[in-house]
C-alpha cells in the first residue's frame, strides 16, 4: 500500500525580503499507484505570480496522472512498451493543463497596478502571461510494478529501491542540455522535460525536492546520504514527519536559503520488510567513515 | 538482436567486405552502421529480423531499387544489398553516408540538435537554423522536386519519417533517405511506422500512390514551415493515447487540421506547440490555403490534394516575395507594411525597397541587392526552378547604382533611360531606373 508525505517550507531569504513561499508539494495515492510532486516558482521579478503557478503546476501533474491511472490495467500493459510515448503524452498534457488553470486565473485576476508598479510599461508589455506564473516541476509515479517520472527545470529525484540502493534517477544538468533554464512557462516547454523510467526493481520510496534542498548539501553523496536516512525512518511516520520539517526548516538557512519542498510516496509493505536494510547501510557507511 | 561489434565484417552480396566502423543511428526496426567499404566511408542499416513484419517483401523492395537505381543524385539511394544471414535471415543495405554539411529534418524542426563534446563528453545544444528565407524556400523547392523525380518512376514513400530526409541549412539543398521504404505505387510494404506522415487512406488499409505521397508532402512542408505537426493541438494532446495504433485515428478517421476553419476542437496550445502558433501568424494567406485545403478537404478527398505544380507555384511565389534587407533581417513581404502600392518597408530598420510588376503574376517582387530572378520566373514553360536568370548587382566601381544583369542565355529588350528598348544579352546589365520595363520574351516587368 502506497502512502505519502508532502511540505514547503519557506527559505530564509524569502522571509527576510517579506516575500512569500514560490514553493508548492502535494501527492496522491491511488490504487496500486502514487504520485508524487513539488513545483519552485522562480520568484524573481518577471515571475511575480509564480507562487500562484507553482500551485496549478502540481494541481495539473496530479490531475493528470489520476485521469491516466483510469485504467490502470491498460495503462500499466502500455507502459512497459511504450512509456517514452505515455510519459511524454504526461508531459504535454500537463502543461496544457496548467495553461488552461493560469489563462483562467489570469482572466479572474487582472494584473493590479501594486503588480505592475515594479515595471516600466515597455518592459510589462513584453511579458507573457505564462511568465507570470513561471516554474519548475517534478513528478514522481510509483507502481506496484515500476516507477518513472519527469520534470522541468530544476529540482531533485531520489529513489530509494528495495534491494537499499538509492540514486538520483534525473539530474539537473540532463534536463537543461547547454544550461538552457527550462521552465513550463517557456516557449515548447513540453519538449524540455527529462524523464525515467525503471521497469525491472521494485520501489521502497521516491522522493522528489525543488532545488533548495540539493543545494543546502555540499556533496551529491550527503544528498543521497539523506535520502537513505529519512527512508530508514518511514517505518514510524510521525516521527518522519516531524523530524524531516524540522530538518528542511533547518536546511533553508544553508546554500541558497531558497524555500525547500518535499514530497515523498513509499510502499508501506516494502517499508516493513526492508528498512532494516537501509538502516543497516547507513551503519555500515558510519562505521567506514 | 545484438549489435554489430566494431571491426566486425559484413559481405555485400556479391562478396565485398565492409567493416564496421561505429553506429550512426537507432531505428525501431534497424541500426544504422558506419562502415569502411573498399576506400569509401558507407552506410550499413541493418534490419532487425525480431521487429520487421514483411522481410522478404522488404527484401524485394530494396533488391529492387538497387536494381533501379536512384531517381537523382539527391536521394541517399541503397546501393548494394548485403548477404543473408543464413541463421537469422537478417540482412541490410548500403547507402552514401549523409555529408556533414546536412543536418537531419527533426533537428531543422526542433531548431537544435544536442552534440557532445567531445573532449568533455557533456552533451550540449547547438541551434539548428536556416541561415535565411531563402534558404528555406530552396529547401521546400528541392523537396517538391525530388517527389517529382519518384512519380516519375511510378514510386511513391511508403513510410516516410522525421529521419527521412536531410537538409543544407545554408542552401536549402535537400538529401531524401529512407529509400527503402520507397516503392512502386500501389504495393503494400506494410511497414510498422509512426501515422504522422501517412494519407488518412492508407492509415485505414488503402495502398500508397502518387495521391497519398502529395499527402505526405504536405506534412513535410507544413513541418518544415511551421515547425510543429499539423494534427497534434488540444484534442489530440488530452486525449489519452496509450500506442500508435490508439494516436493512428487521430491521423487518419478522427484527424482534425489544427487550423480547420470549421473545426476549433484541435487548436494548438502554447507551451506545447508555440512554433506553429507563431509561424500561422507570419506566412502568407495563399501559404496557409494550401495547408487548409491538403487537410481539410484533401483529407477526405485524395483528388483535392495540391499537385506538385502547385506546390511549386507556391514555394516559386514564396521565394519571389522574400526582402532581404542590408540590415541582416529577412522577410516575407506579407509579414511587413507597404509605404504604398509598390514600396516595401523592412519593419526592422526602416529601409524602403521598390518592387517590380510582372505580366504574368498579380504579386510584386521587392529588388533588393543581391535578389535573384529565376528561370521559371520570365519563362512560363520552364521546367527548372533553380536557374538564375538575373540578378540585382551593384555597380562596383560606382558604389550606390544599382542595376540587373542577365545571367540567362538569352537575349532580354530593356528600356533604358533615353526612353527607348535595348538589348540586353547575356553577361550584360543595365540600371534600374524609374521608367524600366523588361522584355524577357514570354513575360514582360515594369519597375
Amino acid at each position: 500500500m502506497f502512502k505519502g508525505f508532502s511540505r514547503s517550507v519557506i527559505g530564509a531569504s524569502h522571509v527576510k525580503k517579506g516575500i512569500v513561499c514560490q514553493d508548492s508539494s502535494d501527492y496522491k495515492t491511488g490504487n496500486g499507484y502514487a504520485v508524487a510532486v513539488v513545483a519552485d516558482g522562480h520568484g524573481s521579478k518577471k515571475h511575480f505570480r509564480s507562487h500562484v503557478g507553482s500551485k496549478f503546476a502540481v494541481e495539473s501533474a496530479i490531475e493528470t496522472i489520476e485521469r491516466f491511472y483510469e485504467d490502470r490495467e491498460r495503462l500499466e500493459r502500455e507502459l512497459t512498451e511504450n512509456h517514452e510515448m505515455i510519459i511524454h503524452n504526461m508531459e504535454k498534457q500537463i502543461v496544457a493543463v496548467w495553461h488552461d488553470k493560469i489563462m483562467g486565473h489570469f482572466a479572474e485576476n487582472p494584473v493590479t497596478a501594486e503588480e505592475k508598479k515594479q515595471f516600466e510599461e515597455d518592459e510589462f508589455n513584453k511579458i507573457p502571461v505564462e511568465s507570470y506564473y513561471g516554474t519548475t516541476l517534478v513528478t514522481a509515479i510509483a507502481d506496484e510494478n515500476f516507477t518513472f517520472g519527469f520534470q522541468i527545470g530544476d529540482g531533485s529525484l531520489v529513489a530509494v529501491f528495495d534491494d537499499g540502493e538509492t540514486a538520483m534517477l534525473m539530474d539537473y544538468e540532463e534536463s537543461n542540455p547547454a544550461n538552457i533554464t527550462a521552465s513550463i512557462c517557456g516557449r515548447n516547454a513540453a519538449s524540455m522535460f527529462s524523464r525515467f523510467f525503471v521497469g525491472n526493481k521494485k520501489v521502497l520510496a521516491v522522493f522528489v525536492s525543488t532545488d533548495g534542498l540539493y543545494t543546502s548539501f555540499g556533496k551529491d553523496s550527503d544528498f543521497l546520504d539523506y535520502h537513505t536516512i529519512i527512508a530508514s525512518q518511514l517505518s514510524d511516520i510521525n516521527t518522519f514527519e516531524t523530524s524531516v520539517v524540522k530538518n528542511i526548516t533547518k536546511r533553508t538557512h544553508f546554500g541558497t536559503e531558497d524555500d525547500i519542498s518535499l514530497s515523498c510516496i513509499y510502499n508501506s509493505e516494502i517499508v516493513e520488510e526492508k528498512s532494516m536494510i537501509l538502516r543497516e547501510k547507513i551503519l555500515n557507511k558510519r562505521k567506514k567513515s | 538482436m545484438a549489435e554489430f561489434e566494431i571491426g566486425r565484417v559484413v559481405e555485400t552480396e556479391f562478396g565485398g567486405k565492409a567493416k564496421i566502423l561505429n553506429v550512426i543511428g537507432k531505428g525501431r526496426q534497424s541500426t544504422v552502421y558506419l562502415v569502411q567499404y573498399n576506400s569509401m566511408k558507407m552506410a550499413l542499416k541493418w534490419y532487425d529480423t525480431d521487429k520487421v513484419k514483411n522481410l522478404d517483401k522488404i527484401y524485394q523492395n530494396i533488391k529492387r531499387n538497387v536494381k533501379d537505381g536512384e531517381p537523382n543524385n539527391k536521394f541517399l539511394w541503397c546501393k548494394y544489398m548485403t548477404k543473408v544471414d543464413k541463421t537469422t535471415g537478417a540482412f541490410g543495405y548500403f547507402m552514401e553516408v549523409k555529408p556533414d554539411s546536412f543536418e537531419y529534418f527533426v533537428d531543422v524542426m526542433n531548431g537544435y540538435k544536442i552534440v557532445q563534446d567531445s573532449s568533455t563528453k557533456h552533451l550540449t545544444k547547438k541551434s539548428v537554423k536556416f541561415s535565411n528565407l531563402n534558404a528555406m524556400v530552396m529547401a521546400g523547392i528541392n523537396i517538391v522536386t525530388a517527389f517529382r523525380k519518384l512519380h516519375e518512376i511510378g514510386k511513391s514513400y511508403h513510410a516516410l519519417s522525421d529521419g527521412g530526409f536531410f537538409i543544407n541549412t545554408d542552401t536549402g539543398a535537400v538529401l531524401m533517405s529512407d529509400c527503402d521504404t520507397i516503392a512502386p505505387y500501389g504495393e503494400d510494404l506494410d511497414i510498422n511506422i509512426r501515422p504522422t506522415y501517412k494519407a488518412p487512406e492508407v492509415l485505414d488499409g488503402g495502398l500508397p500512390d502518387e495521391n497519398s505521397d502529395l499527402y505526405t508532402l504536405a506534412v513535410v512542408l507544413f513541418k518544415m514551415l511551421f515547425r510543429g505537426d499539423h494534427m497534434e493541438g488540444r484534442k489530440v494532446i488530452m486525449d489519452i493515447c496509450m500506442n500508435e495504433q490508439e494516436l493512428a485515428k487521430h491521423y487518419g478517421k478522427e484527424a482534425v487540421f489544427i487550423y480547420d476553419p470549421d473545426n476549433d476542437s484541435n487548436r494548438p496550445i502554447r507551451g506545447i506547440h508555440d512554433n506553429v502558433i507563431k509561424f500561422w501568424g507570419e506566412y502568407p494567406e495563399y501559404i496557409k490555403d494550401a495547408f487548409v485545403r491538403s487537410f481539410t478537404v484533401g483529407k477526405k478527398d485524395p483528388e483535392k490534394r495540391l499537385s506538385l505544380d502547385e506546390w511549386q507555384a507556391l514555394f516559386i511565389r514564396l521565394r519571389s516575395e522574400i526582402l532581404s534587407c542590408i540590415c541582416g533581417k529577412s522577410h516575407f513581404v506579407s509579414m511587413i507594411a507597404k509605404q504604398n502600392d509598390k514600396i516595401f518597408k523592412c519593419p526592422n530598420c526602416g529601409m524602403e525597397f521598390a518592387s517590380m510588376k510582372f505580366s504574368n503574376r498579380t504579386f510584386r517582387k521587392p529588388l533588393y541587392i543581391g535578389c535573384k530572378l529565376f528561370e521559371c520566373e520570365i519563362n512560363p514553360n520552364a521546367d527548372d526552378f533553380l536557374s538564375v536568370a538575373g540578378e540585382l548587382v551593384e555597380n562596383k566601381i560606382r558604389p550606390g547604382l544599382i542595376g540587373i544583369k542577365n545571367c540567362s542565355d538569352s537575349k532580354w529588350s530593356v528600356k533604358m533611360p533615353d526612353g527607348l528598348f535595348h538589348d540586353v544579352t547575356s553577361g550584360k546589365g543595365f540600371p534600374v531606373w524609374n521608367g524600366l520595363e523588361i522584355d524577357f520574351g514570354k513575360v514582360q516587368a515594369k519597375f
